[in-house]
């Protein structure tokens, strides 16, 4: 329970609801689905602005890019059939994965997702590989729109710093993931003790198929290893130019891992997590591979 | 702050502070005590209640949050409706009748001027419940049936009404006259309770009793 609420809003405008955040930054945090905030129990929070009436809850695509609003929740995502055909499915998969309750994920926002306290998202690693972008509007409502992993570094920055929000100054409104061309292929796979427990580790890939089946691009991420979305270049780069197979694919998984050494938590070890990383990887771009 | 919204195909009014969760409300003003307290962090769904006819967990969901939304928790199911209404839950007026330990053991309450006969029936998916004995201590399973309700509006099996409490109340009973869906798969009622734990079934019998109850929905056409 949120102790020290006092105040609760619920503006129809954007400019409404930044200056209610702006008004009063260090105690006042946006409430979109809830599901961490609400039972987190933090005593700093005095006033919650929900983002819930401001028409985020929108999902288009136009001509390259499906648009997905702030405040769209998971298991819209899942029900939707253009995502459940995009790119093989993996977002679909992905938040799913997220909880496997579907009163969470009716609750649960894909805006809230990316600027939860919790680093550890199955839904990070597959916006990571998708490109995605956020846009956001800041507290002079500028509107901003940042590559995803730029976009989390700053979130990170200025929770480190303590700076307004806790978070970061503004407000997510739109996720865009740009349309993979025909030759492409696309997957996602976890680790997990149960199916319905969270991911000790996830990973996603994305493979752009050049003439005669070389690989003339990969996107590779790996989630719950050391933060929200780690990209795997080394394996990204050995891969590049190369005709798939399991042999290269092997070779690419063989490459220095060394240099990434993951988070110890409640869930996994870091010796284990370092042991299974390289054979998930695997199996997602064998998956991709299948899927050619 | 002053709150309004359609509880059980009522329009209700409630005065809250800020910080109030809807499980509380729901429990201690507007007398819902199928909505059960469990684990108070979203992981148990005995909380669970539906809202604009999606499941939702009520204990991380603050009161506020459905201001003029649609609540359905297993009290709107007929015969539960009329009941509160004689209750008085929720209003200063004096109780029309006392309150038992189950309006099922209190027939009197069920006399009304309305159809008795909807009365002395459980909901469709309730009887299927019981009728697989899907059900052993109990505390889960308002949850689970308003799960199980949940995906059947889903699947085109209910039809979620509009605001008319009329046809809420019948809502839940009549399947709608389009013809319904494919009922769910196996795989889909698995996914429909997986936020539904209960530590006395073991899961193998609440699935049976999703199953049963589609089956009867879809044969009921
Ligand atoms: S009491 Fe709400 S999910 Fe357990
Ligand atoms: S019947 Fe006891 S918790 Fe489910």
């Amino acid at each position: 329970m949120l102790m020290n609420l006092r105040k609760y809003y619920r503006p129809r405008s954007l400019e409404a609801a930044v200056q209610l955040l702006s008004a009063n930054p260090a105690r006042c945090l946006v409430l979109a689905g809830g599901t961490y905030l609400v039972p987190s129990g933090r005593r700093d929070v005095e006033e919650l602005v929900d983002i819930s009436a401001l028409k985020l809850k929108v999902m288009k695509q136009d001509a390259a890019v499906i648009r997905i609003g702030a405040t769209v929740a998971l298991e819209t995502i899942i029900d939707n059939p253009r995502m459940r055909k995009f790119a093989g499915g993996i977002m679909r998969d992905a938040c799913r994965a997220n909880s496997a309750s579907r009163m969470i994920r009716n609750q649960r926002t894909l805006g809230g997702e990316i600027c939860s306290p919790l680093i550890f998202s199955d839904v990070a690693p597959v916006l990571s590989v998708l490109d995605s972008r956020v846009k956001f509007v800041n507290f002079s409502m500028e509107e901003k729109e940042l590559p995803i992993a730029e976009f989390w570094v700053n979130l990170d920055r200025h929770r480190s710093k303590k700076e307004p929000q806790g978070y970061f100054s503004g407000l997510i409104t739109e996720v865009s993931i740009p349309l993979l061309p025909k030759t492409s292929s696309a997957a996602f796979e976890r680790i997990a003790q149960i199916p319905s427990q969270p991911s000790l580790l996830s990973a996603a890939a994305v493979i752009h198929w050049g003439e005669g089946g070389v690989c003339s691009e990969a996107r590779v991420a790996l989630g719950s290893y050391r933060g929200r979305a780690d990209r795997l270049a080394a394996v990204e780069d050995a891969l590049k130019g190369k005709a798939l197979t399991r042999e290269s694919i092997e070779a690419a998984c063989g490459t220095n891992w060394t240099s990434l050494s993951p988070v110890s938590d409640n869930r996994a070890s870091e010796a284990y997590r370092s042991a299974a990383a390289p054979s998930l990887v695997r199996r997602t771009l064998e998956r991709c591979l299948k899927g050619k | 702050m002053e709150l309004n919204f359609t509880l059980n195909g009522r329009r209700r009014s409630f005065d809250v502070a800020a910080n109030t969760t809807l499980l509380s409300l729901l429990r201690n003003e507007a007398g819902c005590l199928s909505v059960k307290h469990g684990c108070e962090t979203g992981e148990c769904g005995a909380c669970c209640i539906l809202l604009d006819g999606k499941v939702v967990n009520s204990c991380i969901l603050l009161a506020a949050q459905v201001d003029e939304r649609e609540v359905f928790t297993l009290e709107g199911f007929p015969g539960w409706v009329d009941y509160l209404k004689r209750l008085n839950v929720g209003t200063d007026e004096p109780a029309k009748v006392s309150a038992g330990p189950s309006a099922f053991q209190n027939p009197e309450a069920f006399a009304t001027d309305q159809n008795p006969a909807e009365y002395d029936r459980l909901h469709p998916i309730q009887q299927a419940f019981v009728d697989t004995h899907a059900i052993q201590c109990g505390f889960c399973t308002p949850g689970m049936v308003l799960s199980v309700l949940a995906l059947f509006i889903g699947r085109g099996l209910i039809d979620w009404p509009a605001l008319n409490p009329k046809r809420k109340f019948r809502m839940a009973m009549v399947p709608p006259k389009k013809k319904p869906f494919p009922p769910p798969t196996l795989d889909e009622i698995r996914d429909a309770l997986a936020g539904n734990l209960c530590r006395c079934t073991g899961y193998v019998k609440p699935i049976e009793a999703a199953v049963e109850a589609a089956k009867r929905f879809v044969e009921s056409k």
